[in-house]
């Protein structure tokens, strides 16, 4: 459990790995780092972090936003899946020169059985359970080309606190969908989780101490 | 998970746009960077039976494969100079060495990018705009501490965001 005084300092911890603290900082921040092992490991992956920055262009950072310029064309997923069925099919004629006909034919028939629908349109609603009292959520699952949409309703948060919403995958890897502001009313958010919908199985938020907040665990699809 | 159609379309859906930002990113043509991610398909299926779960995300082995067609379709790119000079006013062509440059670049704008507007703002103009931070809470008639928070959660929401891209501290 982090203290307060390690919330306190986190302004100076920034400063620190950006390099652009003040004297009166860093003296504070030396002498809480030295019996403090999170913020120590905290600094250094900041630091890390700040180290990459020089790299990155803003500008262009920018530019992809207002322009949507980085997407790639829609007819990309199409041509990538008929390359692929290509290479499949090239495949399969050499396998069945060796194999035959009648394993080949038995491959396709279990290709085809292995398709499943695509999710709902409607989306799929989830009233997630709260871990702290005095917070509820419900959260609207849609299948979207850039993974999952979460239409998030949350009340009861800390005003001014930051959160995380996570989705996590049939591979149990956890996907950052964004991060947000607690405030005193009920707010409603959209964000996006970079997974397909059909593999996520669970939705959570987190709080500043990664502490689980909100939590809920999704159906796999049938 | 490339078995099927629907598998190559849910991993297409879930990374399909970010390998093609980062092949653009690298080659500075979109024709070549959605060959590139058409390739990226083409090798992971057929190499599928060596991914294993274990050793890493499907997103870490699939940047694995795409730097490795970028640093090919460079190369091939570098003997046709016609095609070269197609793209004369994007970036320059990059090379080996120049590709994990560039992965690293395009990791960092990608984490720049899911930043909120707030968090990205106070970061451009501390850090990048070299701007104190007394005279950027000025302009935006908030509290130091305030411009301060914002600086510690960008650099913080970065950090995850990286860490989903495969970032490692030995850069
Ligand atoms: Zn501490």
């Amino acid at each position: 459990m982090t203290s307060d005084p390690c919330r306190e300092l986190r302004g100076a911890l920034g400063a620190v790995a950006l390099g652009n603290a003040d004297e009166a900082e860093h003296i504070a921040l030396r002498a809480h780092l030295d019996g403090c092992a999170e913020c120590r490991a905290e600094l250094r992956e900041l630091r890390s972090v700040a180290a990459g920055l020089p790299l990155a262009d803003p500008a262009r950072v920018a530019d992809v936003t207002s322009s949507g310029l980085l997407q790639p064309s829609p007819t990309l997923a199409k041509r990538v899946l008929g390359r692929v069925t290509a290479e499949r099919f090239a495949r399969r004629t050499r396998r069945r020169r060796r194999v035959g006909l009648a394993t080949a034919i038995a491959a396709a028939i279990v290709a085809f059985a292995l398709v499943v629908p695509d999710g709902s349109p409607t989306g799929t609603h989830v009233a997630l359970t709260a871990k702290e009292a005095g917070v509820t959520a419900k959260a609207t699952l849609r299948s979207r080309n850039a993974g999952t949409e979460v239409a998030f309703h949350v009340a009861g948060l800390h005003q001014g606190e930051y959160y995380w919403l996570w989705v996590t995958g049939d591979d149990g890897d956890r996907v950052g969908a964004g991060t947000f502001q607690g405030t005193a009313n009920a707010s409603d958010l959209v964000m996006t989780a970079a997974l397909p919908l059909r593999d996520a199985r669970r939705i959570w938020v987190t709080d500043e101490h990664d502490k689980v907040v909100l939590d809920e665990r999704l159906p796999a699809p049938a | 998970m490339l078995a099927n159609d629907d598998g190559v379309r849910a991993v297409y859906a879930a990374h399909g746009p970010e390998l093609y930002r980062f092949a653009l990113r690298s080659l500075g043509d979109r024709g070549l960077a959605e060959e590139a991610v058409q390739e990226t398909f083409v090798r992971a299926w057929q190499a599928a039976n060596r991914f294993d779960d274990a050793l890493g995300s499907l997103r870490t082995w699939l940047f694995a494969i795409v730097r490795n067609v970028v640093i090919d379709l460079s190369r091939a790119r570098a003997v046709r100079p016609a095609l070269a000079t197609e793209s004369r006013n994007n970036e320059p062509i990059v090379i080996d060495d120049d590709v994990e440059r560039v992965l690293v670049a395009w990791q960092v704008e990608e984490a720049l990018q899911k930043l909120s507007t707030e968090h990205r703002a106070a970061l451009v103009e501390v850090h990048y705009k070299s701007r104190p931070y007394h005279e950027v809470a000025a302009d935006l008639g908030v509290p130091v501490g305030t411009i301060k928070s914002r600086v510690y959660y960008a650099l913080k929401a970065m950090r995850l965001a990286l860490e989903e891209l495969g970032w490692s501290d030995d850069v």
